[in-house]
């Protein structure tokens, strides 16, 4: 028997996992690259290999995925019938017994259950469906910003009617999640509903440990509650989640997640009626007040469950239940306003498995709008206004406001005279760098229709400029109903989380999906950015008295030479970080790498230097010290001691390979500005000009101007140690 | 028109499981595994050769290639000259959405759709290699069912990154699959486990090898 060891990712971890809620995808087989969250899952230990045939009949082809319950395997049986081998290595007996509860189960949007056997080492197995398709983490994975409404509406159609079916047999999946759900060929299937239970009276089975998936759990369920409500629940966060790319109720810590489900509500003002007032009533805290049924939540969507028990279009869409948010969770997020024509109601059909869509009524849609700040300063100054605006109203109302104002308005007539130039500079250089970037951004693909755009982006409620939905604020007061503290299975089930280099992973290879054109959007944006911040550090540098004062036009030629060499650092820091961000590499590659780009900036110094004629030689008293180490090298330095060739390309390459620049632009960097990643910028300068000195204190201009501008050009991709599913959590 | 385009296939009574590859080089006389299951990933199929007729899968046809699709039994017919695909249609056959009715050159990220409703890519990923993959794009599959072909020319780059024609998100470090005459090589950085006996720099791939390092594991059938 081969033992296939993948990479070992928190499977090994804490017993409590034996017992653990979490489970992966039991059937998945696409050959794309898995999710993020995913890839952590799938990347563990297999038991068999190609060829093995652990059970007779059936040879298994390769691995697929592992959880928390078995292996799952692709396999074949002697008959050429395709297959999926799941192993249960954990939990047997649970397992099995959910499983035997839904064997005979058939609907085609549940992944069919074939057979349970057991290996000559007694090992249990379940063979069932063999899933071709994407799966629907997945799909969510590839549109960070929601699904078109179409494709959302046709997902959750079929999932709907899959969970109805199992809802009519008296039975709860009580696991669903976008990891549990593939499309096969057009085909919705809900899959690994082993933990299904039958519906009991008092609620509570045999099964005692705490259930489902942190980001779609419902609260009751840390009660132990579990009624076919935390389906409609996980139901509404899976909604929410295909129309805005993020779940509803997000956090930094598995703690965090459970205690907004608890207590926070969601935000909605995101979404259009009737999704609003849908997944509002799904997402209720008090099971009683959800729906009652799936049906009944279909309903105001425009769909229909049919006496055969597949997914229909209706022909008046039922009543929009009422939704009222406890509190106004909007503040946070700055309105939108442009308005934008409105879908095109005969495109908004779902499509539904064995059902051509008909043309009939639809959702409801206000006037989107489509105000895309795109523009990647624009976009910085937007979020950091609302950022200032959030905070400036959630300052206490005892008069810190009025001093800070007086303060504010003070400091503005003190540096007005200052501050006015450079705002003029900065403004008029914008209105060039705006032109070019219009003319220059990427091409972005036509969407054949309206509704191709995410549903979320073309609502006119608040919204953020960022793709992703912010997650919602968490509020400390309970909603609807008494909420319970988590229980210890969920806090035990909390505990195992992935380490944040595993976080750090998973982020970089959702960088990695993205398109092309994003990143050639984003690289270029950060170009143009970085010229701006040069542009400004440079007017600002003007006015200090080193270059203004005196009529010698030595400082401000040197200014210039040493504005154009932090830009060409800057850039060349810039294009190696976008081809780096994807991964962490080496270290020492990178500083070679990076020490070979800093000969390039050398000789560019030096050549600037000989364009400029710069008069080093006339400002000796800028020379920062008069002993370092290769003062005396031949060739390094005139005898008047200004630098020569050898000394540009040994202290720029020095500089380059000492400082890890790429970081200061990496995407996934804890926070978008360091003062202190300035700060290592400059002490790096310093140690390089101890040997290989540099007439000061341009060099250290450079190093500072460099530093500020890779920082607030390259924005900064995710939240600090974000975890956008918890299905990477545990295993 | 070079004869190419009217050969004839070779009769061939393998069952669908059995690997299958060009008419130049017949399984079992190569050694070449003609399978590739990634762990984690996907399953694909390594077709040698320089041509490859493509068509419906049914009992007897004996093409290269098969779609389980409504196609005919020989559709279309791919040729390799150097690092250039060539494609002969012999049903309706388009190109990117045109029409062809003579040899077509197939360009990286071309769409081909054969007849109404079978449509795949064809994607030459890694500027370094002449190997190229075939998927499908429509609601078929290939029959034996793989996630993708492989015309392989000369080497086949698996790893992480973007430019590798089998995309490997949890791998480290790139392998590279190449083929020397008759056989296959396998060359990695990472210190490999092939049938459980440690192995590293450049070793010789054969039917059945299982091959796993810490973050990665295949098996060649």
């Amino acid at each position: 028997m081969a033992l296939f060891t993948k990479k070992q990712v928190a499977i090994e971890k804490s017993p409590s996992v034996d017992n653990g809620p979490e489970r992966v995808p039991n059937n998945r087989l696409d050959n794309e690259p898995n999710s993020p969250q995913e890839k952590q899952v799938v990347a563990m230990r297999f038991t068999y290999g190609n060829g093995d045939t652990p059970l007779s009949g059936y040879t298994i082809k390769r691995g697929v995925g592992t959880g928390g319950f078995g292996e799952v395997y692709f396999a074949i049986n002697d008959a050429g019938k395709e297959v999926a081998l799941k192993r249960i290595q954990r939990n047997l007996d649970v397992e099995m017994r959910g499983v035997r509860h839904v064997l005979n189960l058939k609907h085609p949007n549940l992944i069919a259950l074939f057979d349970i056997r057991f290996d000559n080492e007694g090992q249990g197995w379940i063979v069932m469906e063999f899933m071709q398709g994407l799966g629907l983490r997945d799909a969510l994975d590839r549109v960070p910003s929601g699904m078109p409404e179409e494709d959302a509406l046709r997902w959750f159609g079929q999932i709907a009617a899959g969970v109805t079916h199992l809802h009519d047999n008296g039975i709860v999946h009580r696991d669903l999640k976008p990891a549990n759900i593939f499309d096969d060929r057009g085909i919705v299937k809900v899959g690994d509903y082993g933990l299904s239970k039958f519906i009991s009276a008092s609620r509570r089975g045999g099964q005692t440990e705490s259930v489902g998936t942190f980001h779609y759990m419902a609260p009751e369920v840390g009660k132990g509650e579990y009624g076919k409500e935390i389906d409609i629940y996980a139901l509404g966060i899976i909604l929410y989640e295909m129309l805005t790319g993020d779940v509803p109720f997000n956090g930094e810590t598995s703690q965090e997640i459970i205690m907004k489900h608890l207590t926070a509500d969601p935000n909605l003002d995101c979404l259009p009626s009737p999704y609003r007032e849908v997944i509002g009533k799904a997402l209720q805290k008090n099971p009683a007040a959800r729906f009652k049924d799936v049906r009944e939540m279909l309903a105001p969507l425009g769909l229909a469950i049919d006496q055969g028990g597949m997914v229909t279009r209706m022909s008046h869409p039922g009543p929009v239940p009422a939704y009222t948010a406890s509190r106004d969770t909007s503040r946070s997020i700055p309105p939108r306003v442009d308005p934008s024509p409105r879908m095109d109601p005969a495109r908004t059909q779902p499509t539904v498995a064995g059902h051509t869509p008909q043309r009939g009524p639809t959702v409801s849609m206000p006037p989107a709008n489509s105000l895309h700040y795109d523009e990647p300063i624009a976009s910085l100054v937007k979020q950091k206004a609302a950022g200032i605006r959030n905070w400036w109203q959630g300052l206490p109302q005892n008069g810190t406001r009025l001093a800070l104002a007086i303060v504010g308005i003070y400091m503005l007539i003190s540096y007005g005279p200052f501050l006015v130039p450079i705002v003029g500079v900065a403004l008029v250089m914008y209105v060039p760098y705006y032109i070019l970037w219009w003319f220059f951004r990427p091409p972005v693909p036509q969407q054949p229709y309206v509704q191709s755009q995410p549903l979320a982006a073309r609502s006119p409620q608040p919204q953020a400029p960022q793709p992703k939905a912010q997650p919602p604020v968490l509020y400390p007061v309970a909603s609807q109903q008494p909420q319970p503290a988590p229980s210890l299975a969920q806090q035990r089930a909390a505990a195992p989380r992935l380490t944040a280099k595993q976080i750090r992973q998973a982020q970089q290879r959702k960088i990695a999906l993205l398109p092309m054109s994003n990143r050639v959007q984003s690289y270029t944006g950060s170009l143009l950015g970085s010229t701006m911040v040069m542009t400004i550090l440079a007017g600002l540098a003007t006015i200090s008295p080193m270059v203004s004062s005196g009529s010698q036009s030595g400082p401000a030629i040197a200014l210039a030479w040493s504005g154009f060499m932090a830009l060409a650092t800057t850039w060349t820091v810039l294009t190696f970080s976008k081809l780096w961000e994807t991964n962490d590499g080496d270290n020492a590659t990178r500083r070679f790498s990076m020490l070979g780009a800093g000969l390039g900036l050398g000789l560019a110094a030096y050549g600037l230097n000989q364009f400029l004629v710069v008069p080093w030689g006339d400002m000796p008293t800028m020379m920062s010290s008069s002993n370092f180490v290769a003062k005396d090298w031949e060739g390094f330095y005139g005898t008047d001691g200004v630098p020569l060739l050898p000394a540009y390309l040994a202290h720029f390459a020095l500089l380059m390979g000492l400082v890890r620049w790429w970081r200061q632009a990496d995407p996934l960097r804890s926070s978008r500005f360091s003062i202190f990643a300035v700060i290592g910028a400059v002490i790096g300068e310093l140690i390089v000009n101890a040997v290989f000195q540099l007439p000061q204190p341009w060099g250290i201009f450079i190093a500072v101007g460099s530093s500020i501008a890779i920082q607030l050009s390259t924005p900064k991709l995710f939240a600090d140690n974000e975890e956008s599913h918890s299905e990477a959590q545990i295993v | 028109m070079r004869n190419w385009l009217a050969k004839t296939v070779a009769v061939d009574h393998r069952t669908p499981e059995t690997p299958t590859s060009s008419q130049s080089t017949s399984p079992g006389h190569t050694g070449i595994p003609q399978f590739l299951w990634i762990d984690g990933v996907g399953g694909y199929r390594i077709c040698t050769g320089e041509e490859w007729v493509v068509g419906q899968a049914v009992p007897g046809n004996q093409v290269d290639l098969t779609i389980l699709g409504d196609l005919s039994r020989r559709a279309l017919a791919l040729r390799r000259s150097g690092r250039d695909y060539f494609l002969q249609p012999w049903q309706d056959v388009r190109i990117n959405q045109h029409p062809i009715d003579r040899p077509a050159l197939l360009q990286d990220g071309a769409e081909v759709t054969i007849g109404n409703r079978v449509q795949m890519s064809f994607r030459l990923p890694n500027p370094w290699s002449s190997s190229a993959i075939l998927k499908l794009l429509s609601n078929h599959r290939w029959q034996p069912s793989v996630d993708g072909i492989i015309l392989l020319a000369d080497s086949i780059v698996m790893g992480p990154m973007e430019g590798s024609h089998i995309v490997c998100p949890f791998w480290n470090k790139e392998l590279v699959i190449y083929r020397d005459s008759h056989k296959l090589f396998c060359r990695s950085a990472a210190e490999l486990q092939v049938n459980q006996q440690t192995r590293s720099g450049e070793f010789e791939l054969h039917v059945g090898d299982k091959v796993r390092s810490e973050d990665l594991s295949f098996g060649l059938e």
